[in-house]
């Protein structure tokens, strides 16, 4: 017990010396503005929430708004993590794959939402991104369903979709996880406000758990 | 002397005399006899067994008679016979000789009598006078002298001719003498003439003719019978061969042909006079001998038909004279002789062809040609042929031709939107097929006056070997490029498989295909609608009549208890008149039903109008209601039964249904006039939509000619575009004509549709089409360019025009339909609440309160108002489906209700009533539930979850960017005079800022509705402002044709982001349920990484720390490198 505790308490010191050091600029959540018709900007309350819930839960220091940025920015290496959600097309121009590719492979994490209907567009155009690379699914096993909030099930499911298993989707870069794909969950959903789509409680937590689970896999991986 | 003894004489004398008679007749009968036997001699000189016959017949017969005299005399001697007895004779002396003619009869019988009584002496006495007496009696006339006499003289006279006779015959009586003397021996009767065989003994070959001769002595008759007989004659089952013979200077002749067995034969004459002494003169029997010649003992044909027939090899026998075969089939000719062959040969119509021989056999092969006959010539070791063989005939089974019965197509179609045509055929042939083609030719309407186009091609036959097949195909007529008025006339030609003569054809008879004009399509459509409200005027009408009768017949029932004869037969008229009715609207909804499948087949109307039909349909389908048949039945049973009363009660039902039939109806003519006026805006703008797809397929015809583009081209082009034109013409003229029909629904519609015809945009177009038919029939390709893109504009504003014209429509026709029900909700919500008040005071009222006289007026009045409510709810009816069959049983039951509600609180029993109201207002509350449905649906129809009605909105903007973008090509493409791009760019501009004006609305829409999606738009909008300003400086560049470039797909983009945010209800938010995880064990050794040197190589190179374009470059260089791996790799794989 005490021995977990300590690994608990270094990881948690860690992190803060981290945040710390990059206090420059806080750690934070970028939204991908995309072109290709999609609706990259739904759930408008999604990250907020989630940012809610991680400054409460964990000793993450987060900044309290998110950031939206394009991937040609000149500003997108400042952030580390990257969100991106949407129902509709996904496409990059040419600028917008060499950018993310060198982004990612350089250190940054994306974690894509799946709100629905986006999987095919989305999985098309990462495959321009990292050619070479396949989508792997995460076991239940993996260390990002436990890594802060233990999630026997592994991904939540938070609305019904298609009626299929949820999936949890990687590519990674050597052993390192660098994109995070969710699929037949749509987290983004359950982190809006409550009244947005009426989930029941457990539902919702659950999906800020993932959330929170998410960001700190990244951090800590 | 005694009596006795003396009638004893005189018997004796008597029968002596007797004899001498006898004697005397014999011996006359024997002469004559004797002259008669000797005389018939002479002429026919009786044969040996005759005179023998003669001469112991004679013999005999003379005995016998001798004989038998002599018997007689003998007994009648002896006193038997009773007219020689002694008292006969007594008798008949004393007859004529004494008075007394039994005088000696008495004396007689005194003297024999033995018993003597009486007188001796007396007796004695009489005795001896008798005695005395008889002594002295004549006996002559107990003799027969005179016949003796006679007798003798007859006998004389016999013997007087005999010898006359024989001395005047002489020398043949003497013969005949002789020839009866000498009864055993034979004499040959002189013939008159002699018959000798010349050829006597004949040899010849088998087959040949046998030639007899014979020739006579003196007399030669006429003609001889020469008789020919087998030699191995059996009596029973060979018949002689009897041929005559003419004299021919003293030959005779005769032959007999094709003898293949040996005869004997002689000729001889026949006795042709009954007195000839002969029979028949005859020859001797000489023989004619025949020598064999070689024959066919057996023959067998084996005939083996062509390959392609794939008839089996059969075999046939010499009994059947004609071989049946196939052209091309071989004849293998297998014989036995009866003879060792030295050599054959088969002459097949007249070649002479060498069999090969073994022995007695033969066989030759051939193949038959033609028709024609063969025989068989054989020739012996002995050199001996045979004979007249038999000739076989070949006969040609023919090869049919093919034969195909076509079941689709008709003779003529109509193609549909689907544009293909379904072709059934069943094709027969006795042996198989080679190909089935179609042939067809493209018809182009005569004001077009172009070349028909013909081509061909084959349609695939499963089974070429099969001779009965089915044919079942489908011919897509799109890629022809068919326009309206255009007609395919097509046939079919089937060819067999024969070889040998070529495959024979079978051609069709020729089908017409036609595509209905879209023109010809509408008109024939309205004029079935204007069939189909005729007839349900006529039906209304008839309706009425019946109704009108029924009720007569009804009140005529209800004077009476026994319904008359008359009344009888006026109901089972009626009923009749009925069925008329039911089976007439059958005939209705089999119209309506047609007119759907037209516009389904042809795609006329959008979804929303077919659906109005359908219902229309529907109506008209469920008009008599299943009861109105019960009722029909039950009037049946009770006039069988003449129960006036179930008569009366049937009759008034069906009275019932028909007003609810006649109000259906009536409100089946409201709606139908309704939709007609739809109809008909939706026509029109499917129409100008049609012809804005076909100008814009003909525009980018037109831009690719040139000045050295063939003068055909030009033509054709002109061609499809005077289609275009006269479409045109036809759409504006439709416009006009249904103004005043569409005014009668909306006045505001009918405005615009007249502003629009009348408007500029409309007569540019047409200018301008007809401009583009001048140059391009003037071979102008550029100025036809200009006029046929003026023209697209102008016609595509027409379009957006139309589209915004049938929108306002819909909307203001949902709009006021919404306000009517709105109207009719607030009622009864206002009646509803009104009824929940009253409720409460009928509840709390005290028992003897004044009050109470006042609920019931209260109740009326609310009745009253529901009442004018559900009046206003039928009259909507007649003008939408939305108005439900529940929507009106809730007000009926609220009515109801309410009714029985207000009788209670007459009574003062307001308790009583309470329950009544709470029913009515459950009613009430029901039916309004079902308005607001109603409402919310026809709200929501307009524009559903209001993405539907965006989309629109998106595609329409996007059709108009497309066409700014296509001017500005037109810029983009060359030189043109300042004034013209001035023009253009003005146009563009005035364009550019619709297109924003349209977008902003849409905005704004979309921000009122809370809908997401207003993303995209800013950016397009930003675009949009972008390009105006650049217009607005008369600036058309690169740049400016790039950015609407980029502002149309985003336009596309995000009218597909829309379709894909789950627009639709199956995305919605649902809470999902646990789901397990279906996530596998473990992770991949490589973690779905696949090592990549060329994309590890452009990440080194990425981080080389090239600029921004370079590090572009670099990626495109490293992703095409990496595309042509995965190319490569998926070749290997795929030869592998």
């Amino acid at each position: 017990m005490l021995l977990i505790n300590r690994h608990k308490i270094y990881r948690q010191f860690f992190i803060l010396i981290l945040t710390s050091i990059i206090s420059a600029q806080d750690f934070n959540i970028a939204r991908i503005q995309y072109s290709g018709g999609g609706d990259w900007y739904a759930d408008p309350s999604s990250l907020p929430n989630l940012i809610d819930f991680i400054s409460d839960k964990t000793n993450i220091k987060i900044e309290n708004s998110e950031y939206k940025i394009k991937l040609t920015s000149e500003s997108l290496y400042g952030h580390t993590f990257l969100y991106l959600t949407g129902h509709g097309n996904i496409r990059f121009s040419d600028e917008e794959i060499g950018a993310l590719r060198n982004h990612l492979l350089k250190g940054a994490f994306l974690h894509a939402d799946d709100n629905y209907g986006m999987h095919d567009s989305f999985k098309r155009e990462m495959k321009k991104v990292f050619p070479e690379k396949e989508w792997v699914e995460l076991p239940i096993e993996h260390p990002i369903y436990s890594c802060y909030f233990n999630l026997p099930n592994g991904l939540p499911k938070i609305h019904e979709h298609n009626g299929k298993p949820p999936q949890g989707l990687g590519l990674f870069d050597n052993k390192r996880l660098i994109v995070f794909f969710t699929y037949e969950s749509d987290l983004g959903d359950g982190w809006e406000d409550s009244e947005v789509h009426n989930n029941p409680e457990v539902v919702r937590q659950s999906a800020l758990q993932m959330g929170t689970n998410i960001v700190w896999f990244s951090l800590t991986q | 002397m005694t009596i006795s003894n003396y009638l004893k004489n005189i018997r004796k004398k008597v029968l002596l005399s007797k004899i001498n008679l006898f004697f005397w007749k014999i011996y006359a009968l024997f002469v004559a006899l004797f002259l008669a036997v000797l005389m018939l001699e002479n002429v026919f000189y009786f044969s040996l067994e005759t005179r023998q016959k003669i001469l112991f017949s004679t013999i005999f017969a003379a005995s016998s008679i001798i004989l038998v005299y002599l018997i007689y005399i003998l007994i009648a001697h002896n006193n038997v016979i009773k007219k020689y007895k002694l008292s006969t004779i007594a008798l008949n002396i004393g007859e004529y000789s004494f008075n007394r003619k039994d005088m000696i009869l008495n004396a007689f019988q005194l003297e024999n009598s033995k018993n003597q009584t009486g007188s001796l002496e007396l007796q004695k006495s009489f005795i001896d006078k008798v005695q005395s007496q008889i002594v002295d009696v004549d006996q002559k006339p107990l003799l027969p002298i005179a016949r003796i006499v006679f007798w003798k003289k007859f006998t004389l006279f016999i013997l007087l001719t005999t010898v006359l006779s024989i001395a005047f015959t002489w020398n043949h009586s003497v013969s005949s003498l002789y020839r009866l003397a000498h009864t055993n021996t034979k004499f040959l009767p002189p013939v008159p003439f002699e018959i000798t065989s010349e050829s006597k003994y004949i040899g010849i070959l088998g087959g040949e003719s046998a030639i007899v001769e014979f020739s006579s002595t003196s007399n030669r008759p006429d003609s001889i019978t020469v008789e020919f007989k087998p030699l191995a004659f059996n009596e029973n089952e060979d018949s002689l061969i009897l041929k005559a013979a003419y004299n021919d200077d003293g030959v005779y002749k005769a032959s007999l042909d094709n003898v293949y067995q040996n005869y004997r034969y002689r000729a001889y004459v026949l006795s042709d006079k009954f007195w000839n002494p002969w029979n028949e003169i005859t020859t001797k029997s000489y023989s004619i001998s025949v020598t064999d010649r070689p024959s066919i003992s057996d023959v067998t044909f084996t005939i083996s038909s062509p390959k392609y027939t794939k008839l089996p090899s059969r075999q046939q026998k010499a009994n059947q004279s004609e071989i049946q075969a196939i052209i091309g089939s071989e004849i293998y000719v297998a014989l036995r002789s009866n003879k060792r062959l030295e050599n054959a040969s088969l002459i097949l119509n007249e070649d002479k062809l060498k069999m090969s021989t073994r022995n007695d056999k033969a066989d030759f092969r051939f193949i038959m040609e033609k028709e024609g006959k063969f025989f068989i010539s054989l020739k012996d070791e002995r050199g001996i042929s045979n004979r007249n063989p038999i000739p076989f005939h070949l006969k040609a089974i023919p090869d049919l031709n093919p034969k195909m019965s076509i079941l689709k197509p008709a003779p003529i179609i109509e193609i549909g939107g689907e544009q293909t045509i379904p072709i059934r055929m069943d094709i027969k042939d006795d042996f198989g097929f080679t190909k089935l083609q179609l042939a067809y030719e493209i018809h182009r309407p005569e004001y077009i006056d172009a070349e028909p186009k013909i081509s061909m091609f084959n349609i695939a036959i499963p089974d070429l070997n099969e001779n009965e097949q089915e044919i079942s195909t489908n011919w897509n007529v799109g890629d022809l490029a068919l326009m309206p008025d255009d007609e395919i006339h097509f046939h079919f030609e089937l060819y067999d498989n024969d070889p040998l003569t070529g495959p024979k054809k079978e051609v069709s008879s020729t089908f017409i295909a036609r595509i209905p004009s879209l023109n010809e399509l509408f008109a024939s459509f309205e004029n079935s609608e204007d069939e189909i409200l005729n007839d349900a005027e006529k039906e209304l009408s008839a309706i009425k009549k019946l109704n009108n009768k029924i009720k007569e017949a009804r009140l005529e029932l209800l004077k009476t208890d026994d319904p008359s004869w008359e009344q009888q037969q006026k109901t089972k008229e009626t009923l009749r008149e009925i069925d008329k009715q039911i089976s007439s609207f059958q005939k209705l909804n089999e119209k309506l039903s047609a007119l759907n499948s037209q516009s389904k087949k042809h795609d006329l109307f959008s979804e929303g109008i077919t659906e109005k039909f359908e219902d229309l349909q529907k109506l008209i389908k469920e008009i008599f209601p299943p009861e109105m048949f019960d009722d029909i039945d039950d009037i049946r049973e009770a006039l069988e039964d003449l129960d006036v009363n179930e008569m009366l009660s049937a009759l008034e039902d069906i009275s019932n249904n028909l007003n609810n039939i006649e109000q259906e109806l009536d409100r089946f003519l409201d709606i139908f006039q309704r939709i007609k006026v739809e109809q008909k805006i939706d026509e029109i703008r499917k129409r100008i939509e049609q012809l804005v797809k076909n100008q814009d397929n003909l525009d980018q015809q037109i831009r690719s000619i040139n000045k050295q583009t063939d003068p055909s081209v030009f033509k054709r082009l002109s061609q499809e575009q005077k289609i275009n034109n006269k479409e045109l013409s036809n759409i504006i003229d439709e416009m006009k004509n249904s103004i005043n029909g569409i005014k009668k629904v909306s006045r505001k519609t009918a405005q615009e549709l007249e502003n629009l015809a009348e408007s500029n945009s409309t007569d540019l177009t047409k200018k301008h089409l007809k401009e583009t038919v001048k140059n391009l029939d003037n071979q102008k390709p550029f100025q036809a360019m200009d006029a046929s893109y003026s023209g697209m504009q102008s016609m595509q504003s027409m379009e957006s025009s139309m589209n915004q014209i049938s929108s306002n429509f819909q909307k203001q026709a949902s709009r006021e339909m919404a306000k009517k029900f709105r109207f009719i909700l607030r009622d009864l919500l206002s009646i509803s609440k009104s009824q929940e008040l009253l409720r409460a005071e009928a509840e709390n009222i005290p028992p003897n309160s004044p009050r109470k006289n006042d609920l019931a007026s209260e109740q009326q009045l609310l009745q009253d108002q529901l009442v004018k409510t559900m009046k206003k709810t039928m009259d909507l009816s007649k003008e939408t489906f939305l108005v439900t069959s529940d929507m009106g049983q809730s007000l009926g039951q609220a009515n109801a209700q309410m009714n029985t509600s207000k009788t209670k609180l007459a009574e003062r029993n307001s308790k009583g009533s309470l329950n009544n109201q709470t029913q009515a207002m459950t009613a009430l509350n029901k039916s309004v539930k079902s308005i607001i449905q109603t409402i919310n649906s026809m709200n929501e129809g307009g524009s559903a979850s209001g993405y539907e009605e965006f989309l629109k909105q998106m595609k329409n903007m996007s059709a108009m960017q497309k066409s700014v973008n296509d001017q500005g090509m037109q810029l983009a493409l060359g030189q043109m005079a300042p004034s013209l791009k001035a023009s253009i760019i003005s146009r563009m501009l005035g364009q550019q800022r619709d297109i924003q004006n349209s977008l902003k609305q849409v905005m704004n829409e979309i921000s009122k509705s809370g809908k997401q999606g207003l993303g995209d738009l800013n950016g397009i909008s930003s675009e949009i402002d972008e390009v105006l300003n650049e217009l607005t400086k008369n600036i058309y560049d690169k740049k400016t044709n790039d950015r609407q470039q980029k502002i149309l797909s985003r336009m596309l983009n995000s009218q597909k982001s829309m379709t894909q945010r789950g627009v639709k209800d199956e995305r919605k938010s649902k809470t999902a349920s646990q789901v397990s995880s279906a996530a596998p064990k473990g992770l991949p050794s490589d973690l779905g990484q696949r090592k990549s040197i060329i994309m590890n190589a452009m990440d080194e190179a990425l981080s080389a720390g090239y600029s921004r374009e370079y590090q572009g470059m670099i990626q495109k260089y490293f992703n095409s490198l990496n595309t042509l791996e995965a190319y490569s790799v998926s070749d290997t794989l795929g030869n592998n």
